[in-house]
């Protein structure tokens, strides 16, 4: 960890005089979160003369130009995105090096004037921090097409920094924020929030007992070291060294005062502070269509609304059309009529007069066949029920849910005491699995990382394997419901006691939420396609390579050995032990596996409880070969099979138990 | 430029490719993560994309 220097500001305190701040001027640094139009102000400060280069042992791009300020040469710096002045990404932590290194003697905010509740806790934390901060409210022309007002001498007033209106892409504003750079004030130290009783008497013990000079204010040293701020925490445990203990024992208490991690206590007092400068600084013309919107977006947030919604999402999107239509009508045309009576006939029947080695067509057209197995299920199984899911997920892309499901399952891992940031894999584990496994190295710590990649493994179904398991399932809502409800049973408890048996730190989860919007259509069908031909081109190979593995196996005798190995295991579970072939399928591809299911249950010969108990173990079923592999490389050989080896049995074991369960309660499906 | 679906962040091609840096496949695959929080999404479809240049040169030519 590269140490930070904190050094007292120069020219900062309130015995500066403003013509020594002004003339001292010679660094503007530009900070806000990514996609405001930073680079844009940037080049219009900077006439785009930039010099681009990596923040020193970092990958991140910083960008520097020269600029002149009434006769003055200055140094206009773009600075990585940032959310929080509490930094969670590389990029957040090049961003607070600059501001607190460099020491820029104006700290230039660009936010998005349509997102300022988003934005404004940052611009509160500069503040807080005593820096010299301008805020920019950019793209001021998309507001007020949104029908929003922003009464900006009221938001001076109630900030107490200067405030200026812009629009950087066509230049609008541009001098004035120009001419109130140049004639800025040093900073006056101002306490813009209050943080509660307990938070405020803890600021008041550490600044209390800090003795070194830092270059930001106490008090926001004070909150980092609350926040547990690794950076900060080390510098000030080699400036303060026999005061150190007592900081960290008043950091201690005021920790064990809350059930919430104080980063998460510090944020919320930030965010209610932004929203009560904001009520009296904004007025909306369009208040009956944002309000809808917006109670439609905490509604998708609050866990028992959220929980309803996502039901209702859940049963219309993937049950009625991805189950009952996707699954149903189209899988039994293409699949019973197209593959079942024109292209498999033809082609067995082509087989049988032009080729005359059997081993050469039952790799083609035998039980294990590349046609009648491989791409049977890819395009008549499998293609179906993708396109429609794919169809359903672009929908929920393009409106904004999709971050507002991530929000909604980090209150149910809070909940279970699991870390938020596991929201992102587990959310694209329901694309790929594979992926999502290779998405836990963001993740902090290894405790963190090894719960993530098992909860993946087991109980997160991929969209392909999900889709599929919704088709078998569609003909009775009851099957589906225990399913559901199996399946969120174990991953709450897998999640809690995985949680417990590694104890560790959790940290909080931050997400920007961009706003609600009406899916276009032309995004939706570009999307589907997009996710269709991704299937065909790296989804199909395998179905392919599969079947000839199985068409191997049964040639040499492999295949059946292990077959007959798993049939007692699958019948132990109350399952025939025809769907130990489906369950070997799964070791391949998840979705392959359970087509296997489908095409035992179209046959009949999978139905009632079997039919959910198999669709439940083999959704918690070993992972695939490809995610197994991605487990192997990023966590270790030996954790990978300790995985591995736990959803073998775990997965049988529920199986047995909901078997026991509903045979004993004469359950009828 | 692409537009994240999860956390809304715009990116282009150029910085994909800092992000598959840890994956095997090396980002020759056929999706796009997000350098901000890792969601993928796949690559626009070749399909749609030769589709969408035959429609402009047509319109030209007209």
């Amino acid at each position: 960890m590269t140490k930070l220097k904190l050094f007292r500001r120069q020219g900062t305190s309130q015995k500066t005089g403003e013509t020594e701040f002004q003339e001292s001027l010679v660094k503007i640094a530009i900070v806000g979160n990514p996609n405001v139009g930073k680079s844009v102000v940037f080049n219009r400060l900077t006439g785009r003369h930039a010099v681009i280069s990596n923040y020193p042992g970092t990958t991140v791009d910083v960008s520097r130009g020269k600029a002149n300020l009434d006769g003055r040469q200055v140094e206009i710096i773009d600075t990585p995105g940032m959310y929080s002045f509490l930094p969670l990404t590389e990029e957040e932590r090049v961003a607070r090096k600059i501001i607190l290194e460099e020491e820029p003697e104006v700290v230039l905010h660009v936010v998005d004037a349509k997102n300022l509740e988003r934005m404004l806790p940052l611009t509160i934390q500069l503040i807080e921090a005593g820096l010299p901060v301008v805020l920019e409210l950019n793209m001021m022309d998309e507001a007020e097409s949104n029908g929003l007002e922003i009464d900006i001498t009221r938001l001076e007033h109630e900030i107490g920094i200067p405030v200026v209106a812009t629009v950087a892409v066509t230049g609008r504003g541009m001098d004035t924020l120009w001419q109130t750079i140049a004639s800025a004030r040093p900073p006056r130290w101002q306490t813009p929030v209050q943080h509660g009783e307990v938070v405020e008497a803890a600021l008041h013990r550490i600044t209390g007992i800090l003795r070194g000079n830092y270059n930001i204010s106490n008090r926001s040293i004070g909150l980092f070291l609350l926040e547990e701020d690794r950076e900060i925490t080390e510098h000030v445990r080699e400036k303060e060294e026999a005061n150190f203990d007592s900081i960290r024992e008043v950091v201690i208490q005021t920790r064990d005062a809350y059930s919430q991690p104080l980063s998460y206590v510090i944020t919320l007092s930030h965010q209610q502070r932004v929203k009560d400068i904001l009520g009296d600084v904004i007025a909306s013309h369009d208040k009956v269509r944002q309000g809808f919107a917006e109670k439609l977006s905490r509604a998708m947030m609050h866990p028992l609304s959220g929980g309803l919604i996502f039901l209702f999402v859940t049963f219309v999107g993937l049950y009625l059309f991805v189950g009952v239509f996707g699954a149903g009508i189209l899988v039994d045309f293409i699949e019973g009529t197209v593959f079942g009576q024109w292209i498999n006939p033809w082609l067995t029947d082509i087989s049988t007069r032009f080729i005359p080695w059997e081993i050469a067509r039952d790799l083609l057209v035998g039980d294990y066949g590349i046609f009648t197995l491989g791409l049977t299920y890819a395009f008549a199984i499998v293609l179906p029920i993708v396109g429609t899911f794919s169809l359903v997920f672009a929908i929920i892309e393009d409106s904004g849910y999709l971050p507002r499901l991530a929000m909604l399952i980090d209150r149910l891992f809070k909940f279970i005491g699991l870390n938020g940031r596991a929201v992102i894999p587990i959310v694209l584990g329901f694309g790929c699995d594979t992926m999502a496994t290779i998405v836990t190295r963001t993740q902090e710590t290894k405790r963190e990382r090894v719960i993530t990649t098992l909860l993946l493994a087991l109980a997160i179904p991929c969209s392909a394997q999900l889709g599929v398991i919704f088709g078998i399932l569609s003909g009775s809502t009851a099957a589906l419901f225990i399913w559901i409800g199996t399946l969120i049973l174990v991953f709450l408890l897998v999640g809690s006691l995985a949680a417990r048996v590694l104890p560790g730190e959790r940290a909080s989860f931050y997400m920007e939420v961009p706003p609600l919007r009406l899916p276009r259509i032309s995004n939706v069908l570009s999307k589907t396609a997009s996710r269709l031909e991704w299937y065909l081109v790296e989804v199909l190979p395998m179905f392919i390579i599969a079947s000839v593995v199985l068409w191997l196996g049964e040639l040499t005798g492999v295949f059946s050995y292990i077959i007959s190995g798993l049939e007692p295991v699958v019948e132990s579970i109350g399952v025939p032990g025809d769907a130990a072939v489906a369950f070997f399928y799964g070791f391949f591809r998840r979705d392959f596996g359970a087509a296997g299911l489908y095409d035992l249950h179209s046959a009949g010969i999978l139905t009632g409880i079997p039919l959910v108990v198999s669709a439940v173990t083999i959704t918690l079923f070993v992972p695939c070969i490809a995610q197994f592999l991605v487990m192997v490389r990023e966590r270790g050989i030996r954790t990978a099979l300790s995985i591995a080896l736990f959803i073998f049995l775990f997965a049988f074991l529920v199986g047995y138990v909901l078997n026991w369960i509903l045979t004993g309660l004469g359950v009828t499906i | 430029m692409i537009k994240c679906p999860l956390c809304g962040y715009e990116y282009n091609e150029d910085q994909i490719q800092s992000v598959c840096q840890g994956c095997p496949l090396h980002g020759k695959c056929s999706l796009v993560k997000c350098p901000n929080c890792g969601y993928e999404v796949p690559r626009q479809s070749r399909l749609l994309k030769a589709l969408r240049m035959l429609r402009r040169k047509r319109d030209e030519s007209e």
